[in-house]
């Protein structure tokens, strides 16, 4: 979680707004037929969840204590 | 915040950032409660197809048989049957299934009865069994009222729709602070170890950021459906008092005057081959002209199932009228419900549903966190207390 230099906007909103896009894209997919299309839905409308669960875990391994597992003495 | 007004961003000055930031802040502090609600109400509806059908009520996938839209009796019978059943009065609007027989009549005292003197009752087209009368009752019924108006009728309605403006704005400005906020950090980052104010703030941005698309997605098709009603009464005042201008002038149809609603709706379908009737509306009502049946088909795919091509036919003489595709306000209402509801992807789909709406809690919750700490520093930095 270091500090990083200052970055640009594009830089800063890059996923963000590709996660928008990629997501209202899954919605309006599922709109427009069922069986795999709605399987491509829920893949993209997903895509949030999966980088928001991703960071979490990310950031729990990064502030453990002791992340080796090992039992420390 | 005061970590961000420090550092502005190079296309923010730090006037505009305390503006945006004034803006996230009071269109946040407004909707706040009332979102919560929505998200706490909305999340069981999302199921309330699979929750009727665990309490035993009857469903659609029980009834076996060729879709009411397509065949079964002829709809007059079934009209018949729901006056006798009410006990007199006049029909106002028949309900088709594109899956099951299921067909619902409703039957009101007059033809432009309100919504709470109107009863609704259910048939199988193809045995023309009495499925009996569906009642609004039950938890979930309360739930719905809740989330459409709060029990407080249109003018409940409306504000909740102002709510959900609120929302959207909130979402914008959120965006835009999100900029200053994450200069300097990676995108996803959450410092765990911080300070709690930290964390919550790395909690609101992220969950925020991700949930962009789809909150501002469900929050403006709310704000469509909330209004819904005006849009339906704007389009029977104008567009479709221009489809029967010819009769225009004419005094209400009588209804002991009703001709066949099979032969209107033989009528309707010559002219509209492949379209499949959804509902019709009768004469007087919200949704057709004092003299008409309003017969509302939809396209054959699934992307045109929600858009409505309303036939007119003449009431007393079954001849067809005019038969326009609603205008685009009006389609985007109905494209608005299914964006909302989340009920057009399967169950895959409405479990997403859920766990972004349990996200957009989180979100909401944070926001206020993050507020409620603010307020309570600066309160302690004005009366001189430490930090």
């Amino acid at each position: 979680m270091s500090r990083l230099p200052a970055q640009p906007t594009r830089a800063i909103l890059g996923w963000p707004l590709a996660l928008a896009f990629l997501s209202v894209a899954g919605l309006i997919v599922g709109l427009t037929g069922d069986g795999v299309r709605n399987f491509a839905a829920c893949l993209l409308a997903g895509l949030p969840l999966a980088v928001l669960v991703r960071s979490w875990l990310r950031a729990k391994r990064a502030s453990a204590p002791n992340p080796g597992g090992t039992p420390r003495s | 915040m005061a970590q961000a007004a420090s550092q502005p961003h190079p296309h923010l000055s730090a006037r505009t950032l305390r503006a945006w930031m004034a803006v996230h802040k009071w269109t946040g502090l407004v909707s706040t409660l009332f979102l919560l609600m929505l998200c706490l109400t909305g999340l069981p509806l999302i199921f309330h197809d699979e929750i009727e059908a665990l309490s035993g009520e009857l469903t659609e996938a029980a009834i076996p048989g060729p879709a009411s839209a397509r065949e079964g009796l002829p709809l007059d019978g079934i009209v018949r049957q729901a006056v006798a059943l009410n006990g007199g009065g006049v029909p106002l609007f028949i309900g088709f299934s594109q899956e099951s027989p299921l067909i619902t009549v409703t039957v009101g005292p007059a033809p432009d009865a309100p919504a709470g003197a109107m009863r609704l009752y259910s048939f199988n087209r193809q045995t023309g069994a009495d499925l009996g009368e569906v009642v609004d009752e039950g938890v979930m019924h309360v739930l719905l009222q809740l989330h459409v108006d709060m029990f407080l009728g249109p003018w409940g309605m409306y504000f909740l729709g102002l709510m959900g403006l609120a929302f959207a704005a909130a979402i914008v400005s959120g965006v835009v602070l999100y900029l200053p906020f994450m200069r300097h950090l990676a995108f996803g980052t959450l410092r765990l170890e911080a300070s709690p104010r930290v964390r919550w703030l790395d909690w609101h941005n992220l969950a925020g950021i991700v949930t962009l698309g789809w909150a501002l997605v469900v929050g403006l098709t709310g704000v469509i459906n909330a209004f819904g009603d005006p849009l339906t009464d704007h389009w029977r005042e104008g567009e479709l008092a221009r489809m029967v201008a010819a009769r225009a002038g004419d005094p209400p149809l009588d209804p002991a005057r009703y001709g066949s609603i099979d032969a209107a709706m033989a009528a309707a379908q010559a002219a509209a081959p492949g379209l499949s009737p959804q509902f019709i509306g009768f004469p007087g009502g919200a949704w057709s002209s004092p003299r008409h049946h309003a017969i509302f088909f939809q396209g054959g795919t699934p992307l045109t199932s929600h858009i409505l091509t309303p036939a007119l036919v003449d009431a007393e003489t079954g001849e067809l009228t005019d038969m326009r595709r609603m205008p685009a306000l009006n389609q985007a209402l109905m494209l608005s419900k299914p964006l909302h509801f989340g009920d057009y992807g399967g169950i895959g789909l409405k479990i997403l549903w859920a766990l972004l709406d349990i996200a957009t809690i989180w979100v909401l919750a944070s926001g206020l966190v993050l507020w409620w700490q603010r307020r309570n520093r600066l309160g302690f930095a004005a009366q001189g207390a430490p930090a």
